[in-house]
């Protein structure tokens, strides 16, 4: 099998000697063609965060909950520190810690839908007004992201338990999970402020 | 302990006290952005504080969360 891998030519026509070193090269593209989705991605919510003040200006709704608010936003940030300590772990080949912090992101990260769900079900605005139209759209666009996000936290979580990811390039998987759980994070710094603070 | 985790065992260390020290100055200014929110009636100085707020948090989470500089440093180590 070994022998067969090194064999085999490589996409571009050079032989790589070092599977390594090939192995980084694929992460770095890897890499970038990650960054290129959440730039994209980036500019639809950047698009959404424009559309709230076309629509109601800096009006924001009385009868939001600024509590759950900044519960929700604290929430958020501590799986993204979570999710740090994960990947650090796996890059350091310290695998239980990293699925046990994976796991506390995954909790983090319900416990976050779940504080939207609560929010949807008992906030006073009604979704045809202005200011209700960008607030489930932003929120709800929001959570889906987040759902996806524990998607994939959950797939990296259970094959983890079988040593997929034991540092050097076989982390990128994670590491690739985990900065899209970053950005779903710095999405919400910027929501935050605009659907609960701006007044 | 394996000779290789001992020896990555300060590497981890002080990449975890990183993130400590970055989710800690990003909990500082999500309180500071509440409590300017609930006390400051100016609209324009509330967006200009809140906006700068906003990107100092998401430079933090790029930087040093992302690692946004690996793409053209190209390095994975911690």
């Amino acid at each position: 099998m070994a022998a067969a891998t090194q064999a085999a030519p490589a996409p571009h026509g050079k032989a790589h000697a070092d599977p390594v070193a090939h192995a980084w090269e694929r992460v770095k593209i890897n890499r970038l063609g990650l960054w290129l989705f959440i730039f994209s991605d980036a500019a639809l919510f950047a698009l959404f965060a424009a559309s709230r003040f076309y629509l109601s200006g800096t009006a924001r709704d009385p009868h939001l909950n600024q509590i759950l608010g900044l519960g929700i936003t604290s929430i958020l940030l501590l799986s993204s520190a979570s999710a740090y300590r994960a990947e650090t772990a796996f890059a350091h080949g310290n695998t239980a810690r990293g699925r046990g912090m994976l796991l506390v992101t995954l909790l983090l990260g319900l416990v976050f839908v779940c504080g939207v769900g609560f929010e949807w079900a008992t906030a006073e605005f009604p979704v045809h007004e202005q200011y209700g139209t960008a607030f489930y759209t932003m929120t709800g666009m929001h959570a889906l992201h987040v759902v996806t996000g524990l998607l994939f936290l959950l797939i990296i979580w259970a094959r983890s338990g079988d040593g997929h990811y034991s540092g050097g390039p076989a982390v990128w998987p994670v590491t690739a999970v985990i900065i899209y759980w970053h950005f779903v994070d710095v999405v919400w710094v910027f929501f935050y402020p605009t659907l609960y603070l701006v007044k | 302990m394996s000779k290789l985790n001992r020896q990555q065992a300060p590497a981890e260390g002080a990449a975890q006290r990183t993130g400590l020290n970055v989710f800690v100055i990003l909990a500082v200014l999500t309180i500071v952005e509440y409590i300017v929110a609930v006390t400051l009636d100016s609209t324009v100085l509330l967006v200009a504080l809140l906006s700068v707020a906003a990107l100092a948090k998401c430079w933090a989470i790029v930087t040093y969360f992302m690692h946004i500089a690996r793409l053209w440093r190209g390095e994975e180590a911690h």
